[in-house]
């Protein structure tokens, strides 16, 4: 069947009969790291996560992952970023799958792994014997930008070709890459559910508001993203925008998700949990238009499985499956933060960030869409 | 839908689209100081009490003025 457009429709009314109810739904909200490392690495905004391919071998245990970006004359920029942890449980994975957006000026990428407890350090995984270590941006599907995928089912590695990610960020008034990891408890007996498992808490319970209270004297600069010298963000519709047209959706929208690659400024990984299940999911932050007179505001998207570009694609087996019918996906998550200065007393002000709906400006979404063929039910 | 986890990395640079890192410009910088204090209040569609939490970051290398005598 030809889709023509795709209207949404909700699981909300699943949502509902799946509910629980709210008697132990009060939640716990916990700051797990805010941690700041030298600014420049490469291959930047990396997302892995175990899985279950089929054929992998990868034996469980608590995996560390670094990517490093290179050209014709080595490495590029001060290192790998920081290591991503991925726990392969046994029994339920044998794989690790990594997305990352492509390294301007990039040809290769080399990949490195440490298992935590075992090996000292992060080790190059061999892609084809010699050993050769570098994976062609070609042969990860990014040689022409975009985003680059691997699959590292239980590689071997070659352990002298080692690797050590940009160090910690010290110095005030520094410019660092900056990690804020946040998780959310839902309620139950247990107010501090690990993220990747259900727990005891209750669902359907969603995040509503999420704010930010910034450290007075953080500085944000809205115009360092720049195309050619001049100054750009990412616009909210139209082409190369967040949300692209407001009247078509999801794959037949060619201007969704499309921001300009140069006003890339950081990157989600979220754990996320739906009917279907928990799963980590990409995502990445822009530079965003803002609206009126407020200084700054971030888009952030999420790619859950079985949206558009998620390695879980729409029309798999198990997004088939999971959605009813090979012609449905799922719509991806817009979000917002907006950043405004905030008098926080004693004369002092320092800016806020407000998570909301990318399109209106309203709560974060309750429910994720499932968009179907217009008029398919 | 329940997010669970947030795991967010905002780059310290913004990059100018070239193989090269030493045009980056500025995108974020830390604070003056020894120490850098952020906060997170979360509510959700079934607990509209926000739920508060807080770190702080050790700026060490800040604190060089201070150490020589200047607290």
């Amino acid at each position: 069947m030809q889709i023509s457009m795709f209207t949404s429709t909700t699981l909300a009314m699943l949502a509902f009969i799946a509910g629980t109810g709210d008697a132990l739904a009060t939640h716990t909200n916990h700051l797990d790291a805010f941690s700041a490392n030298l600014p420049g690495c490469q291959a930047r905004g990396a997302w892995g996560a175990a899985i279950n391919s089929g054929s992998g071998t990868l034996a469980a245990g608590t995996y560390l992952y670094a990517i490093e970006a290179l050209d014709a004359g080595g490495a590029l920029g001060t290192g790998p970023c920081p290591a991503i942890q991925v726990v392969v449980a046994p029994a339920v994975h044998n794989a690790v799958a990594f997305q990352w957006p492509a390294t301007p000026g990039a040809t290769g990428y080399r990949i490195y792994r440490r298992l935590v407890g075992v090996t000292p350090a992060l080790e190059a995984l061999v892609i084809a014997a010699g050993p050769v270590t570098l994976l062609p941006a070609a042969n990860a599907g990014c040689a022409a930008g975009g985003r680059c995928l691997f699959l590292d089912q239980g590689a071997a590695v070659n352990a002298p070709e080692t690797a050590t990610p940009v160090g910690v960020a010290t110095d005030g008034g520094s410019t660092a890459d900056v990690r804020i990891l946040q998780r959310v408890d839902y309620g139950g007996a247990d107010p501090n559910t690990a993220a990747e498992i259900a727990g005891d808490d209750p669902f359907p319970s969603a995040l509503k508001t999420d704010t930010i209270e910034f450290p007075p004297g953080l500085a944000i600069d809205a115009g360092a993203t720049r195309n050619a010298g001049n100054p750009v963000r990412c616009p909210l519709t139209g082409a190369n925008s967040l949300l692209g047209s407001t009247t078509v959706f999801g794959g037949d929208d060619v201007n969704e998700d499309t921001c300009p690659r140069a006003t890339l400024v950081g990157s989600v990984q979220a754990w996320l949990r739906t009917l279907g299940g928990i799963q980590s999911i990409p995502g990445e932050i822009y530079n965003g238009q803002a609206k009126g007179s407020e200084p700054l505001r971030l888009f952030v998207v999420l790619r859950p499985q079985c949206s558009v570009g998620s390695i879980f694609a729409p029309g798999s087996a198990t997004c088939t499956a999971q959605l009813g019918g090979s012609n449905r996906q799922i719509e991806k998550l817009f979000l917002a933060a907006v950043i405004s200065p905030v008098a926080r007393g004693g004369g002092i002000t320092a800016p806020d960030g407000n998570l909301v709906n990318a399109e209106d400006d309203a709560p974060v979404p309750e429910k994720l869409n499932v968009l179907a063929p217009s008029g398919a039910r | 839908m329940q997010i669970r986890q947030l795991d967010t990395r905002v780059f310290g640079s913004a990059d100018q689209g070239t193989a090269t890192t030493a045009d980056d410009l500025p995108f974020q910088r830390l604070p003056q100081g020894c120490t850098a204090a952020l906060a997170t209040q979360v509510t959700t569609y079934a607990d509209p009490a926000a739920s508060i939490a807080s770190l702080t970051l050790n700026l060490a290398g800040a604190c060089v003025l201070f150490s020589n005598g200047f607290e």
